[in-house]
């Protein structure tokens, strides 16, 4: 029987996103072994000297921010409340909001945010599009295909300056470039569907967003984020590699900040000291990932996470959300090259976009005085 | 053996069962992230003992809450179908048309209406629970002593009357069954609630712990969840007994149909007033929650979709494709399930000490939450069309077996007397009386099988097969394809109604024939 009887076109438009929203959250990440080169280095040249209040301290969920950084929240009359739909189930992904909220950096721009999870049930486009939200994290295939369909959106900033979306295998029998998929048997969710090219000459098996088949050995790799699945691997002491799609030519913009066009032009300083709220705990992560686990871990009892496995995901996360592009015009910023990038990327993927998808006017009076904001 | 007390042969049966898993799970599955040790789980129950605790709490708080509300608004519907009789064929077509609806595409459309919080799960978890709880409702309205009901008349008192001081009070031993049924319902709903953005529950654990290879809390949370539901179940059922002692368990059998007028136009008119007030409440939903165009669709933007814009063709063609995977994986499960089922209740008529040691098994596992058990049936069954019938199969298979034995147990001592004069053996006393006394159960079972095995058809599609109707809805969602998604919940609920009615109509003729006291 076919695998889906939906229709290939239409599929495609999904593609890497679909993880993201519907099973695969993404997470955190592992060693990938190859490329290193093409990530530019992030994690060494932090710029520390910003606003972060000692980025050491692990900040603990009771701890009022204590440094001169502290926000004005008693005497701040009137905070304007403002949903942040995040695209996943709360984890150290998110860790620079979590930072922000925790720290004030959102009062300190007039807003009273709640950051509100996301999960299999939940479509950040459709909860931006309905007010539910101010400003929600999507992906650019999901926003263009909304935007396609008639959905009134701008992305107004990129957090993940390289697409998380990776092919991991095990180390004794690694996929390092796309050509090594041939013959092997990959296994996706069903709604994250791919098109490669000659996708006739790999054997697509549908699994659920779980590491167990590969390690099983069901199937010979898996489609997953960088950083999900692959840390969990790691972290259970199960050598992987794992093969970055934004190494091959893949590019879409993933954990894209969006809102509406309406929000852009009546709520635009709610959006802006969003943003600068968000940048502001972007950040202070930068410097210090194993607080922000720690954080989260903090925050989250019920999730019962792994204090290992988010630190790890913390610290992989550096690489795909910082570049040579942040350092130089700041966070979340994207340049025009990476735009036309998904464009192309998306055209082959069956969704037309035009650079009018984008909106980097926040930024710009965002960053007006250099990359680095305090 | 036949001497040996239930408990312990239920003890013998319990402990080889648990003996066997350790030694599977420690040898043939040992490393596969697949099955857990049952001390494994325990240990690791103990170990991380007040985030379980937190997180079945929480699962718990939010499926109560939306138990109540549920059964509130079921038993009010019933009560004015009751004392309205005329509005009785549209609220009933209402009430399934709720049931039949598939959850996986209703919680995200909730969730654009509640808003984030906990609004949805307990939305989905009463949406659960108002057609079982209806029906037994107005079964238990209906059962009212006749002579109660003249007593009430000749006061020169009107229906309302006869309904707060006879139908009400009579109501009780069938609203407990139908109150015990909704009980594991509301849990299964809270928990696909919260896959719609929460903060705390067994649903998100389950999710999280299947990604980061952490097989013995995925066990934990199954076996918490039976717990839970299981408990809800036999707890209702106690209520049951010490509130009403003088009455049996009830038989939820019965039709929830009025006899047909004769006539053509009264014919049309019952067929035609439930479908047009089904359309109404549609309407009436889209405006009252005033949802934006661009996620509310109309029967008439359904119809476009399928029919007439640019891409019906390819519309149709990817939906009732997937519609046909569906229905042929989920037919295979329900009459395996079905035949399953009354195969071993047979079995276990002849072979008493079987029944005395597997049955309880059997009460638990018919309360098992959907969610929870794919994973564990992943691990037998693997991935692929097999494992959509094989959840389906299970989901029919105890809640049958349970109706089924208890009808045949019911079986007139007169025929059995008779048969033992004739020196019948068991297998005629199988087929001429076990048989037929449980054919009105294994109907009735049946046709609510039909909407519950789709349920489970679609959470597998969507959990772990990728298949069918269940991955449209959820790829059309995650592409907000707003058009799409109401198709294919217009069509799947369609075919849910239509499937509860054959078999509806197939019960009534069978009814008719066999038991005509029965029918009303």
């Amino acid at each position: 029987m076919a695998p889906n009887q939906f229709s290939r076109r239409r599929f495609i438009g999904r593609t890497a996103a679909g993880a993201g929203l519907i099973l695969g959250g993404g997470h955190i990440l592992t060693a990938c072994g190859d490329d290193e080169a093409a990530a530019p280095a992030t994690t060494t040249a932090a710029p520390t000297t910003t606003a972060a209040p000692t980025a050491t301290a692990a900040p603990t969920t009771t701890a009022a921010p204590t440094t001169t950084a502290a926000p004005t929240t008693t005497a701040a009359p009137e905070l304007a409340e403002a949903n942040f739909q995040l695209s996943w189930f709360d984890s150290v992904q998110f860790g620079g909001s979590y930072i922000a909220h925790q720290r004030g950096y959102y009062e300190r721009f007039g807003l009273d945010v709640s950051l509100v999870p996301g999960g299999p049930g939940v479509s950040p486009d459709a909860a931006v599009a309905a007010d539910q939200a101010l400003v929600g994290i999507s992906a650019a295939n999901f926003t263009g295909q909304s935007v396609a369909d008639g959905a009134p959106f701008k992305i107004v900033g990129v957090a993940m300056q390289k697409n998380p979306f990776v092919i991991a295998s095990l180390s004794d029998n690694p996929i390092n470039e796309p050509k090594d998929l041939e013959g092997t048997k990959l296994g996706m969710a069903f709604n994250n569907q791919l098109d490669l090219d000659d996708i006739s000459k790999i054997e697509v098996i549908t699994s659920d967003y779980d590491p167990a088949p590969l390690v099983n050995g069901e199937v010979d790799s898996l489609l997953c984020w960088l950083t999900d699945l692959p840390v969990a691997m790691t972290v259970q002491g199960i050598d992987n590699t794992t093969m970055l799609f934004a190494d091959f030519g893949y590019a879409v913009h993933s954990q894209t900040l969006i809102c509406t066009e309406d929000s852009l032009a009546n709520k635009r300083d709610q959006v802006l000291g969003l943003l600068r709220g968000d940048i502001l705990g972007w950040q202070e992560y930068r410097t210090d990932t194993d607080a922000a686990a720690q954080l989260t871990v903090d925050l989250f009892p019920d999730a019962g996470f792994d204090l290992e496995a988010q630190k790890l995901q913390a610290s992989e996360q550096l690489k795909i959300m910082f570049s040579a592009d942040t350092d130089e015009h700041g966070f979340l910023w994207f340049t025009d090259e990476s735009v036309q990038d998904n464009i192309r990327t998306l055209a082959a993927l069956g969704v037309d976009v035009t650079a009018d998808l984008w909106d980097r006017s926040l930024l710009e009076e965002i960053y007006a005085d250099g990359p680095v904001l305090t | 053996m036949d001497r040996v007390p239930p408990r312990v042969l239920s003890a013998a049966v319990g402990l080889i069962v648990l003996a066997l898993w350790e030694l599977l799970a420690r040898t043939v599955y040992a490393g596969s992230y697949r099955l857990s040790p049952p001390t494994a789980v325990v240990v690791d129950f103990f170990e991380f003992r007040d985030l379980y605790l937190r997180n079945l709490w929480h699962s718990t708080k939010t499926a109560a809450w939306g138990f109540l509300w549920g059964n509130l608004a079921a038993i009010a519907l019933a009560g004015v179908a009751s004392i309205i009789p005329v509005l009785r064929r549209s609220i009933g077509a209402i009430a399934l048309t709720i049931f039949c609806l598939p959850f996986i595409a209703v919680a995200p459309i909730l969730r654009l209406i509640t808003g984030p919080g906990n609004g949805t799960p307990i939305a989905l978890s009463a949406l659960a629970v108002v057609f079982t709880t209806y029906v037994a409702a107005l079964l238990g309205f209906d059962l009212a002593p006749g002579s109660a009901l003249d007593v009430v008349r000749s006061y020169g008192r009107g229906r309302f009357a006869a309904f707060r001081r006879v139908r009400l009070r009579a109501s009780v031993p069938a609203m407990i069954a139908g109150l015990q049924i909704a009980a594991p319902a509301a849990f299964l709903g809270a928990v696909v609630g919260e896959f719609t953005g929460a903060r705390s529950g067994l649903g998100i654990l389950t999710v999280r712990a299947l990604g980061s290879l952490n097989t013995d809390r995925i066990w934990v949370i199954a076996l918490l969840s039976t717990i839970v539901a299981t408990g809800g179940y036999m707890a209702i059922g106690a209520l049951g007994r010490y509130l009403c002692p003088w009455s049996p368990a009830l038989d939820l059998g019965a039709v929830p149909t009025p006899r047909q007028e004769p006539g053509l136009v009264n014919r049309l008119v019952a067929l035609l007033a439930p479908i047009l007030v089904v359309f109404v409440f549609w309407y009436a939903f889209l405006w009252v929650f005033q949802i934006k165009p661009f996620f509310a669709k109309t029967p008439f933007d359904v119809w476009a979709e399928l029919f007439t814009n640019a891409d019906a063709a390819e519309t149709r063609s990817s939906v009732f494709g997937a519609l046909g995977t569906t229905l042929w994986t989920t037919s295979l499960g329900y009459v395996a399930g079905l035949v399953g089922a009354m195969v071993t209740a047979v079995v276990f008529i002849l072979v008493p000490w079987l029944e005395r040691s597997l049955m309880p098994l059997a009460v638990a596992l018919r309360s098992i939450p959907i969610i929870v058990t794919t994973p564990v049936i992943i691990l037998f069954v693997g991935r692929g069309l097999l494992t959509t019938t094989a959840i389906v199969a299970v989901m029919s298979f105890f809640p049958t077996l349970v109706n089924c034995y208890a009808a045949m147990r019911r079986t007139p001592e007169g025929i059995l007397d008779v048969l033992k004069s004739y020196d019948a053996r068991s297998v005629a006393n199988v087929r001429n009386a076990y048989l037929p006394s449980a054919v009105p159960a294994l109907l009735a079972s049946a046709r609510i099988a039909v909407p519950t095995s789709l349920l489970g058809a679609t959470v597998a599609e969507w959990l772990a097969t990728g298949d069918g109707i269940g991955a449209v809805m959820v790829i059309a969602f995650t592409r907000n394809d707003y058009n799409v998604l109401w198709v294919s919940v217009a069509v799947l609920t369609l075919v849910a109604v239509v499937g509860y009615w054959l078999v509806a109509a197939v019960e009534l003729r069978a009814l008719e024939r066999m038991a005509p006291g029965v029918s009303r």
